[in-house]
Order: structure tokens, then sequence, then C-alpha cells
């Protein structure tokens, strides 16, 4: 194991255990969004009791109606935020929400943090839109795997911002801190866990936590999971070069190869897939 | 023939990639370990090893660090249900061609060996079967003409169909069903999950889907359509209150739109513009029998060179069948005093290059026009089929 998985792992330990406890200072969600996604968890639950919801935040209306009115050209604008929410459908509206709060951690006032951000976030959005469309092809859950792939690296910048923190600290007190690269680095190392106790912790649905506390392994007894295919996304994402630090090449490789082979996925239907990829991630954030 | 060497410490698995292999013309070994493995090996060159990595006495991982420390480069399949990364990754750094999780479906097998095969540049380079580790016999040449990956394997036995129709409302797939005509054959489903689930079945030529489908992010569904149906064309079905559906439908990536609700016109320009099938010709022995037009008045011009395109075509097989005359019955194509004439022309000239002689039948009003020109005034005209016939 290398020095910075050494220190990436202890750094872990740490982490989780302050999540568990509450000490850790998280990203703050937006209030409006994690309760209607609370109320989505409900398959009965109105559209009405959501909007009332939503309504208190006059951010999420906007970005409710803007994505309503996105989602069907030429159609007649909506420009209530009922309208929106019946416009968008309930997948998509969960999707909305995910999106928004995701967003919202990979957001730093520090430049340095924000940089590395700026490139977890499109990593990300490549992750969930690939994520989503392979495990469309196999009607497998689609949207668990988008929201999955939004989220799966979300502890990075949650622990950059605790890192940064304890350099302050450290510097405070003259004691010698690591180099920026190998910070990085110890970041990039961070396991799926962290993300998964965070969104626990943020009380999202248990099906996204689940899985994404899933990404770290294939799930060979069930080969169609939505952890499955964020798995295999996030690795094709990385081959693709839409990532931030380095990446191991023959792992990533082995991860296709073993992938593929679990998954079924025709190489040429991946090809297709995966094209453009960046430019889409791109186009998508540029929409935000 | 090709040799491959099965290692594997299950004998089910042996039997079974045995059975697929010898199937496809191959000469397999087995060995239930690594140490027969290598025992093999040292025998007998083969051209693909598939190994197992779990096995007793000596495993696939360590086997493959022996071959190639000896120099053996024969490409490598792992069949395993090991899927750690790092096992995996130590693998292909020793050199593996493919990889297969157990358990596999036996088509996966065989596309991978045959991808294996082709792949390997030692087969490519020895066609009579000079493998990388030396090679044995011809059997490269099969594989070699074999299809390659899932893809050509899974479309070797899709059945093509023209349409599908994506659409939350059946009354869709209705009307547009009543809409076409018979030939035209279609698919239809109400959700995107049924469209991905159905592309992957069958190879369409046209995708209509519905631009508003509740619930569906329209956008990403055709990405996904578009990844399992790359020749297809795909259309937006769009409101025809929206301002320019075919901007639209392009915004949204499709390909252009058909407008709800359908109407005669709209069917015929999709018809024309993705099948290009109104029936225009029968053919019968030596008989081509030119069919009505039924399409807009501004379209006609299409319907001409169609048929004129078709009859043309149509001789040279006339020609191959040992017809000596070729009747043309125009009694039911729209008298054109232009283009008939101009179609006549070409035709009779392409009939004596080949050495068919051509006999029109029409209605009067065409004959004097015929009558007119002198190129076409020579060309036997008749009423009926049966003095066409009788003349012939």
């Amino acid at each position: 194991m290398s020095s910075d998985a050494h220190v990436a792992q202890e750094l872990e330990r740490v982490v989780l255990a302050r999540i568990e406890a509450g000490s850790l200072s998280l990203p703050v969600l937006p209030a409006a969004a994690t309760s209607a996604l609370s109320l989505l968890r409900d398959p009965d639950v109105s559209l009405r009791a959501v909007s009332a919801v939503l309504d208190r935040d006059p951010m999420m209306v906007m970005l409710t109606l803007r994505a309503a009115n996105a989602a069907v050209l030429g159609a007649s604008p909506v420009s209530t935020i009922d309208q929106g929410l019946t416009r968008l459908g309930v997948v998509k509206i969960r999707s909305l929400l995910t999106e928004v709060c995701a967003r919202r951690v990979f957001q730093s006032r520090d430049p340095r943090i924000q940089r590395a951000c700026e490139g977890l976030w499109e990593h990300s959005v490549a992750v969930a839109i690939l994520a989503r469309d392979l495990a469309a092809l196999s009607g497998s859950e689609a949207e668990v795997a988008y929201m999955a792939g939004l989220l799966h690296d979300v502890a990075k910048p949650v622990v950059a911002a605790y890192l940064l923190e304890t350099e302050r600290v450290a510097t405070m007190r003259n004691v010698r801190w690591m180099h920026a690269d190998t910070w990085i680095e110890v970041v990039n190392e961070v396991s799926h866990s962290v993300s998964a106790a965070i969104a626990q912790r943020w009380e999202l649905p248990e099906v996204l936590v689940q899985t994404i506390r899933s990404i770290g392994e294939f799930d060979i007894s069930r080969r169609n999971s939505a952890g499955n295919y964020v798995r295999f996304a996030n690795a094709l994402v990385k081959q693709q070069g839409i990532y931030v630090g380095t990446v191991d090449a023959d792992a990533v490789a082995a991860l296709v190869m073993v992938g593929r082979s679990l998954l079924g996925i025709d190489e040429e239907v991946l090809q297709r897939m995966t094209a453009d990829l960046q430019n889409r991630a791109r186009k998508r954030i540029s929409n935000d | 023939m090709t040799r491959v060497l099965t290692v594997d410490d299950s004998r089910a698995i042996r039997t079974m990639v045995t059975k697929q292999l010898t199937e496809l013309g191959f000469d397999v070994d087995e060995a239930e370990d690594g140490e027969q493995g290598l025992a093999r090996l040292a025998e007998v060159t083969y051209d693909l090893v598939v190994l197992d990595v779990t096995m007793p006495v000596m495993d696939g991982p360590e086997m493959l660090a022996q071959m190639r420390g000896k120099g053996n480069k024969t490409p490598v399949l792992m069949l395993t249900s090991e899927s750690k990364t790092s096992i995996i990754a130590g693998c292909m750094k020793l050199g593996i061609e493919d990889y297969i999780l157990k358990p596999f479906k036996p088509e996966e097998l065989r596309a991978k060996i045959l991808k294996c095969l082709r792949m390997s540049p030692a087969a490519q380079a020895a066609p009579n079967g000079g493998g990388a580790g030396g090679g044995t016999g011809g059997g490269v040449g099969v594989a070699m003409a074999a299809p390659v990956g899932f893809a050509a394997v899974e479309g070797a036995g899709r059945q093509f169909i023209d349409v599908l129709v994506v659409d939350d409302m059946e009354n869709v797939h209705k009307k547009l069903r009543a809409l076409l005509p018979a030939h035209v054959s279609m698919n239809a489903c109400v959700s995107a999950q049924s469209a991905l689930a159905m592309c992957r079945e069958r190879a369409y030529r046209v995708l209509l889907v519905d631009v508003d489908i509740p619930d569906v992010d329209s956008a990403s569904l055709l990405g996904q359509l578009r990844a399992v149906q790359p020749f297809a064309a795909c259309l937006g079905l769009v409101l025809r209150t929206s301002n320019d559906p075919i901007a639209m439908a392009r915004q949204l990536g499709y390909d252009g739109a058909l407008v709800k609700p359908f109407d005669p016109d709209g069917i015929q320009d999709f018809l024309l513009q993705y099948f290009d099938k109104q029936d225009v010709l029968e053919i019968e022995d030596n008989l081509m029998k030119a069919l009505p037009y039924t399409g807009r008045e501004d379209r006609k011009e299409r319907y001409y060179k169609r048929l004129g395109g078709l009859v043309e075509q149509s001789l040279e097989s006339l020609a191959a069948a040992c017809f000596d005359e070729v009747i043309l019955d125009l009694r039911a194509v729209p008298v054109d005093p232009k283009r008939l004439p101009y179609l006549i022309i070409g035709l009779d000239e392409q009939c004596k290059k080949i050495g068919l002689s051509l006999y029109v039948v029409g209605v009067p009003e065409l004959g004097r026009i015929f009558a007119g020109f002198s190129e076409t005034a020579s060309v036997p005209f008749f009423d009926s089929l049966e003095a066409a016939r009788a003349g012939a």
C-alpha cells in the first residue's frame, strides 16, 4: 500500500468516526430540497405536498421552473411550481433535487479546492450520465444509478475541506504539512464508503446510500445492480481522462474488462455511449 | 486445426468449453490445474489458452507468470469467477487477451474466443495456424471468417422491423398503424424501458419517439436508443401546436419530426423520405406494370424518377432470364406530356443495348403524345395488354 493510501485510510477512519458522531461539519444542503426528497420517499406522495415545501425556497422554485421549461421544448412555458412539478414527474424531480444537493457540495470558497471541485463535478456528472444510460439499457434502476453517480465522490470535497482546515491548524502550530499534490492524492484515495456515510447523514434515500456504499466492489450476485453500473461507469470515465488526479491505468483497464463481462455490454454500444461524453457532461453542467 | 487448451479445476466448465470449441471446429485439450497446464504447453503448441484463476496445486496467475517467464506468448483468455480488480490487473500485466466472468453465456465464450484468435498478431500473421507459441494447423481461417463480438452474434439473430413507435398514448399507435401501408412493419410501446428492451431485440429502420413522455428525459432516451440502434433514423413525435416542430425535434437531437395528430400528407412525406416505398411497379414474367400514383401533386416528380429507375433496374433481370421482349404497362400512370416521353426514350435505348424489344401499353392520350416525338413514335404502342402480347 502506498503512503498516500495509508494516510487516506487513517483519514477515512477519522472522518467516518466524526460523521457518525456528528462532529464533522458537512455542507448544509438546501432545506427545501432535503425535505422534498424526504417526502418523495413515500410512493403515494402528492406533488402538491412537494410543491408546498419547495415553494418556500425561491432558488428551488427557479430551478424547478427552469428544468420544467427545458424538459419539453416548444410547449407553452410553465409559470407556477405546481405546473412545473406536474410536467417533470416524480423521477425527474428526485434527480433534480439530488443534483441541486450534490452541486452545492462541489463548490468551495477556497480557490484550491474549487479548482479540484470543478473537475470532480465534471467527473461525477459524466459518471452519472453514463451509469444511467448503461443501466437503462438493461432495464435496471437508471435514476438510482444517475443519482449515485452524482454523489459517489461527494466525500472528496468534504475531506478536502477537512484537510484544509487541518492545514490551517498545522500552519498556526508550525507543524510540517503535506505537499499540495500529496493531499490531492490522499483525497482521491478516500473510498465511497465515506460518500455513503455522508449521504446517510443527509438522510438521502436508503437505496441511494446502499448503492453508493456498494460501488467499492462489483456485486457478482446482482449483476444488474445500480452500484455495478456506477462502478463500471466510473472506470470508463477515468479511462476517458475525465478525472482529477492520477489514475492507475492497469486497475482501471481491469475494472473495464471485468465490468464488460459482468454486465454483458457490447463493445460497440459502449463506444457509442462514451463518445462525446465530456461534452455531454459539460453541456449538462452549463445548464445548471 | 486451431488448438485450444482449457485449464480449469471444474470438470463441468472444461466439458462446456470443449463442447463449444469443438463445435467451432477447434481441437481442445484439457488440464485440471496450472501444473498440468504447463506440462501440456511444454508438449504442444496452442493457439489459445482458456485459463481459470483459482485452482488447486497451481493457480491461473502463477501458471500465467511461469508461461510468460519461459517466453511463451500464447494468447490467454481468463475464464473465472474472480472479479477482484487487483488480481485481474495483475493478470493483465502478464498479458491476457480478454476476460469472462463465470457464470457465462456460451455465446460470450464463443465470441470472445473468436475475437482473441483474431486479435492475436501471431494468428493474423500465420493464417494457416501459426499461433504465438508456434501454431498447429489451419483453423484460424475458420475463426477469421466467423462473427466477432457480441454485436455480430446478437445481430445475426435480429429480426428487422421498419418502424418502432414509442408513445405513452396507445391511440397514437393505432392511428399510425391505420395510416401506414401494410408492407411497412411496425412495433409499438408505451414506455422508455420497453423501447430500450425492444431495441435490443430487433433492428429498426425508423424510431418514432414521443418527445413528451411523462417522467422520461427525451434527450437521454434518444441517446440510449441511438446507442443500440445506430443505423435507425430517429424522429420526434411532436404536437402540431409547436411553432416549428422540425426545428424543435432537431434541437432535442432527433433527425426530424412527425407531427401529431397525423395527417395523410405528413405520412406520405414520411414514407417517401424513409422508405421510398410507394409501390410503383409490379413485375410478372416479362410484364412490368406501373401502379397508380396516390401521393401529393408536388411529389409526382419523385414518383416518375422512381418508376424510371425501377424499370431500368428490372430490364437487366429480364434479359438475364432470357426474355426477348418486355411489355411496359403505363395505363395507370398519370399522363405527363414531358416526363413520360423522356422515360420511354431512355428505356428504349437501354433495351436496345441489352438486346430486348420494348412494347408499351397505355391510354390513347399517351399514344398520341408518343406519336408526336420522333424518338418515341417508333416504339410499339398498344392500348390493351392483349394487343401488346399478340404483337410481341
